[in-house]
């Protein structure tokens, strides 16, 4: 009964489907097409075979109970023990965050089926609400294995279809095994996805390994397992870290403290920002070449990062990615932020994109200077609804400092330069938007006479 | 006939003024470290770092000096075989061109016999059969005189202005600049007039005196040497002079390029460490920091080493060695007319104004943003390689906003000169302390915005006065404000300083000129030194809002600038300086002292020695036991007639520092003044026990030989004074007037022509040499 309520009409098929045993040893593509690995990850199979499968939200969808949904997802183990290559992952969800998401699937104003133990989350959580739930429902990419009316599927996890170029095999093997997070904040800043835990067994873990290694087995995208299209490494396709000596080492690491932009985003020891993942031991989780090609030219490699291309020279570029290579750290995971999911409303101004994309996780979401990263910078972010200071600072200078970074500029070197990735276009609307959220202009002299523009 | 006396009292020390006052700002062609109104602070406060064993700093707490010597450097050659690429780019650049020993490779100018004519000799520069380079000095009548070209300093290679000038070494041990300087851009040879005709820089005519040349005999030294008023360590590397007490100077170089080193700091650990057989470890300490990590201050350092105007704050620096602790970058701005009100060059000043820029003061440009430095090629601020110096991307790379539709900026045709950012923004404009004869321009680093009719009010030649030589101010100004509109603002010291009058009360004085909140400490420094000069007399009281200015400016960790702001409380205030100077780092207080000393020495120009002494005597709170403020206090007591104080201040700062051997002769001159020939006398012979070549000592001497009738002996210290320093007319004089008075009046004439060629305007001589001329027509 519980079973044919989370995983609906035609399980059966996906479920028992192909071998029709449990001993076999199971076959990668089908485990990670039945999980629905597709329905987070670019070039992963298994998103439409998912949603085709896992029970929908909403109008349409059959009535299931607030406090079922909220000790669900306490633990589906305890609803689904016998576990089918499909199943409900764990997220390691809060009591709040499972009170919202409960009134948010269910919509459910009268509370049926309410029990004790629900009711007394309730009362301890009175502000999570729908909103709250929906907001975490887009986070964690829920739709994309349930339909619902209000959230659609995205693209919230990397492309598999670099998975062989990306990673170390027995790196990926381990993470599969106990997922921890490597984005505190979600593949996209701000967003809050995570990857959670598909509780696979080893055998699983083995099959999916061997399978998302396997170059030309992944994707279902039509350049399968293409090579990693950066230039640098079209030239150099085993790249290695160059040798560096302990004073390249203290000075590369001087320079990534002390004026590049990477710990903006980046955590190393117990320095840098929360957006992107640490770089301590990265070595042991990416390969070389991978590392200096994201450097290089992250938006080829990952679309829609974040991570501005940078505009430093190339020999510097690889001065950080054998610095971050050969830093002798171990490898771990990071902490999740809290509150980095933070909703904004939609907004259709030209650059409201851009700004919440880019710009929001160290800004703010409304230009307040207190974005999640904020607190994990050493110099606060600007407030870009202050319109005293913003009336001061010229739209050029806005523009400037959107393309060129803080350093330059006489501003926090943790903020990076954009001049590589955004247009002209881009840069302008960000100025223009920036100015209604401080709902200023610039100094006068900086508006007179035909150069302005 | 009168003896040769202690000049007016508006002068300090018969010793220190009539001898090496040569060169004020405007002669020189490199650093000025010691600024002509600093000239009583600056060689005795110079004097006071000897025996210091920590330069500490406002921020960061006391700091242990670090300590370089000459034997630290390696020398350019040593990086070559490692740093190939480096040293490529660096030895065909124009530090690595800068100078040398003389040869086919370094020397521009003719040295192919051509004659060098003036009104009263030819100076010929020629190779001979040896090789050598020699200027060989012929004048009727006299013997001819041959000088080795000892080194060769620059190469001629800058845009604006590239000159050649050469040295010799001296018998006293220094080395000394020869007046005979090359224009690569005029092709032809120039001297400085500066302390003479005070025209400035000219090519040399056949109507010009060998002697309206400032540097003939020659007088500027290479190295800092606190007797010396221009110091010249930046035309080579790693330039040392030093006097070896009791026997003569000391001056050394590593080479006179610009090496690895001047730069780099010693290299000598970092040879030693990567050539040892066990480099195998690999240590993380390479004996050498990596330049790539500087902050925004430590880089311009590097650079201000040469390229910035700079007063002394202690002698001795070497590459490597804290910049602050010998340097102060704004003091000058105390002498008056070294930058104008909005930072540009008033006199003589380098790039130093980049300091005034708003890329440095609102953002963190250095000069490594735009110069490349090895090959000192150009680089956009992400080090992209730039063609040349008219290259936009040198400032689009940062203001990428006006690079987008740049003729909605530039407002000239695209391909044009005048539409490079440079153009505008950074001209080319002659340095008006040498004058316009021969090109000296160097492209405005304070960046500023072209405006026209301020640019005329300063006596600039404006960006677009550069080219548009046919339109008016008026019109040019027009232009600008139908292109542009209001233009950005100039930050509100230099407009304070450009509308602040003397008849303006320092109530509207201080609003007009402090501004504590402002981000730049050199628009700071110029407004806070203005408001000094004009509204801060001794013991005047600040009113409040003025006080709590000067106060948030005194919090500054700006060394100089905080420095003056604590001196300009002291002077309002001369209880508050000793408690407040105890917690000061060292750094500051030598600065804070140097600034008394300025003061004081204004006081005493203007015959005011009460509070001449006050300011003095606040010096001494502030650095007690000082050999520079007790040398300087015994000046002031001197000029005030009392002899007995000034005998213990002297004194007292030959126990702080007792190699001084000009302080020897002030104590000298002061025991004859009070009457003790005997121990004045025992004063010279210790300073010619410490510098044999202590000219002053010989003329003082002779001096009180003279007065006692002993003429033998006064000729001999007399002729001595004139071999050891021939640069000093008063020793010709001298010994013209005890020649004269020996009845050797043919012997006498042409000391006495001697003295009044190398000081026209002075009366005494040219009242001597009538003397003697009438007398010889007499006979």
């Amino acid at each position: 009964m519980r079973k044919a309520l989370l995983l609906g009409a035609g399980v059966a098929a996906v479920l028992l489907g192909g071998s029709g045993t449990r001993q076999a040893a199971p076959d990668g593509r089908e485990l990670v097409t039945s999980l629905g690995c597709g329905a987070c990850h670019a070039g992963g199979p298994g998103g439409e075979a998912i949603r085709s499968v896992a029970p929908s939200f909403g109008a349409d969808a059959r009535e299931l109970a607030p406090a079922y949904i909220f000790h669900y997802l306490a633990d589906p183990r305890t609803v689904q023990p016998d576990i089918a290559p499909a199943r409900m992952p764990g997220y390691d969800l809060n009591e709040r965050q499972r009170v919202a998401l409960a009134l948010f699937v269910t919509n459910d104003r009268e509370m049926r089926g309410v029990d004790d133990a629900f009711r007394a989350a309730v009362d301890r959580h009175p502000d999570a609400d729908r909103a709250e739930g929906h907001a975490l429902f887009e986070a964690l990419n829920c739709a994309g294995c349930h339909l619902h009316p209000e959230a659609a599927p995205r693209v919230t996890a990397p492309d598999l279809g670099f998975t062989a170029l990306r990673v170390r095999e027995d790196w990926l093997a381990g993470y599969l095994a106990d997922p921890v997070t490597i984005r505190p904040a979600g593949l996209r800043p701000g967003r809050g996805g995570q990857m959670p835990d598909f509780r696979l067994t080893p055998a699983e873990v083995t099959a999916i390994t061997s399978f998302l290694m396997t170059p030309g087995g992944t994707t279902t995208t039509p350049a399968a397992n293409r090579p990693l299209p950066s230039p640098p490494v079209a030239a150099a396709p085993q790249w290695e870290p160059v040798a560096l000596s302990p004073f390249s080492m203290q000075k590369a690491e001087a320079l990534l403290r002390d004026r590049w932009s990477c710990l903006g985003c980046h955590q190393l020891g117990d320095d840098g920002g929360r957006i992107g993942p640490r770089l301590d031991g990265i070595a042991h989780r990416l390969q070389p070449e991978y590392v200096r090609a994201v450097i290089h030219d992250p938006g080829t490699l990952a679309p829609g990062t974040i991570m501005p291309r940078s505009l430093e020279q190339p020999d510097r570029l690889d001065l950080i990615a054998s610095f971050l290579l050969l830093r002798d750290a171990p490898w771990t995971g990071s902490e999740r932020v809290a509150g980095a999911a933070r909703p904004h409303p939609p907004d259709t101004t030209p650059g409201a994109a851009t700004y919440q994309a880019q710009c929001a996780p160290c800004h703010g979401v409304r230009g307040a200077g207190d974005g999640f990263n904020a607190r994990f910078l050493p110099v606060a972010p600007t407030a870009h609804n202050d319109s005293a200071a913003m009336s001061l600072r010229p739209d050029d200078t806005l523009y400037d400092g959107v393309h060129a970074g803080g350093w330059i500029l006489g501003k926090s070197h943790r903020m990076p330069a954009f001049g590589a990735s955004l247009d002209d276009g881009e840069k302008r609307a960000l100025v223009r938007y920036m100015r209604t959220l401080c709902r200023c202009q610039g100094p006068a002299w900086s508006r007179d006479g035909r150069a302005t523009r | 006939m009168s003896p040769v006396r202690r000049p007016g009292p508006s002068r300090r020390l018969a010793g220190a003024v009539v001898r090496r006052s040569s060169s004020g700002p405007r002669f020189v062609h490199a650093v000025r470290t010691c600024p002509r109104a600093l000239v009583v602070a600056l060689p005795l406060l110079a004097a006071c770092g000897e025996g210091s064993d920590t330069a500490d700093y406002p921020t960061g707490g006391d700091q242990p000096a670090i300590r370089v010597t000459a034997a630290d450097f390696a020398g350019s050659e040593a990086c070559a075989a490692c740093h190939q690429d480096q040293y490529g780019r660096w030895a065909g650049s124009t530090h690595g061109r800068a100078g040398g020993e003389p040869g086919p490779g370094t020397v521009i100018a003719p040295f192919d016999g051509t004659p060098i004519a003036f009104r009263d000799g030819t100076v010929v520069p020629v190779v001979d059969s040896a090789g050598r380079y020699l200027f060989r000095v012929l004048r009727e009548g006299r013997p001819e005189v041959t000088i080795d070209v000892d080194g060769v300093i620059g190469g001629g290679h800058l845009l604006g202005g590239g000159t050649q000038g050469f040295v010799t070494r001296m018998a006293d041990g220094t080395v000394r600049f020869l007046p005979f300087d090359y224009s690569r851009q005029l092709d032809d040879w120039f001297c400085n007039t500066g302390t003479r005709l005070d025209r400035g820089w000219v090519p040399i005519t056949s109507e010009m005196a060998l002697a309206d040349c400032g540097d003939w005999p020659p007088r500027r030294v290479l190295g800092t040497l606190r007797d010396f008023s221009n110091c010249q360590s930046c035309h080579g590397s790693q330039i040392s002079a030093r006097l070896e007490p009791g026997a003569r100077f000391e001056t050394h170089w590593t080479s006179l390029d610009i090496n690895c080193e001047s730069c780099h700091g010693p290299a000598r650990r970092h040879v030693e460490l990567m050539t040892a057989p066990d480099t195998g470890a690999n240590p993380a300490d390479i004996g050498l920091a990596s330049r790539v990590t500087d902050g925004v201050e430590e880089s311009l350092d590097v650079c201000f080493q040469c390229h910035a105007v700079k007063d002394v704050v202690q002698e001795g620096h070497l590459p490597g060695a804290r910049f602050a602790d010998y340097y102060a970058l704004k003091l000058p701005i105390l002498g008056g007319d070294i930058y104008l009100p909005d930072g540009r060059v008033g006199s003589f000043g380098y790039q130093g104004t980049h300091l005034m820029s708003s890329c440095y003061v609102d953002g963190n440009m250095t000069c490594v943003s735009c110069h490349e430095p090895h090959g000192l090629g150009y680089w956009d601020v992400n080090r992209a390689p730039l063609a040349d110096e008219t290259d936009d991307r040198q400032c689009t790379s940062c203001h990428a906003a006006k690079a987008v539709a740049p003729e909605t900026h530039a407002f000239h045709p695209p391909d044009s000169p005048g539409a490079r950012c440079v153009s505008c923004h950074m001209p080319y404009l002659q340095h008006p302390g040498v004058g316009g004869a021969v090109p000296f321009a160097r492209s405005d680093h304070t960046i500023p915005v072209p405006r026209p009719e301020l640019d005329a009010r300063l006596g600039l030649v404006s960006a677009c006065r550069g080219c548009h030589t046919d339109l008016s101010e008026f019109q040019l100004q027009a232009q600008v404000d139908e292109w542009w509109g209001a233009t950005k603002p100039l930050d509100p010291a230099s407009a304070g300083l450009l509308a602040v009058t003397d008849a303006m009360g320092a109530e509207l004085a201080a609003r007009l000129l402090l501004h504590p909140d402002e981000r730049g400490a050199m628009p700071r420094f110029q407004g806070l030194a203005g408001f000094l000069a004009g509204w801060v007399p001794p013991g005047g009281d600040l009113d409040r809002d003025a006080a709590e200015r000067v106060n948030r400016l005194a919090a500054t960790p700006d060394p100089d600038l905080r420095a003056l702001a604590l001196a300009t409380l002291h002077v309002a205030d001369s209880t508050e300086g000793a408690a407040a100077a105890s917690g000061e780092s060292l750094a500051v207080r030598r600065r804070w002292a140097m600034i008394l000393g300025f003061l004081s020495q204004n006081a005493m120009l203007g015959g005011d020695l009460g509070a001449a002494e006050s300011l003095l005597l606040r010096a001494g709170a502030v650095l007690p036991g000082d050999a520079g403020v007790l040398r300087a206090l015994g000046s002031l007591y001197h000029d005030g007639g009392d002899y007995t104080r000034a005998i213990a201040a002297y004194t007292e700062s030959l126990a702080a520092d007792p190699v001084q051997p000009s302080v020897h002769v002030d104590l000298g001159i002061t025991r004859a003044a009070a009457g003790d020939a005997a121990g004045a006398i025992r004063e010279y012979e210790r300073a010619l026990s410490l510098n044999p070549n202590e000219t002053l000592a010989y003329l003082n001497l002779g001096n009180l030989q003279l007065r006692s009738g002993d003429l033998v002996s006064a000729i001999r210290s007399y002729e001595r004074a004139v071999a050891v320093g021939p640069e000093f007319s008063r020793a010709y004089l001298n010994l013209a007037i005890a020649l004269g008075r020996a009845g050797r009046i043919e012997e006498a004439l042409p000391h006495a022509r001697l003295s009044v060629e190398l000081a026209p305007a002075d009366e005494v001589a040219r009242a001597a040499l009538a003397q003697l001329e009438s007398e010889a027509a007499r006979r």
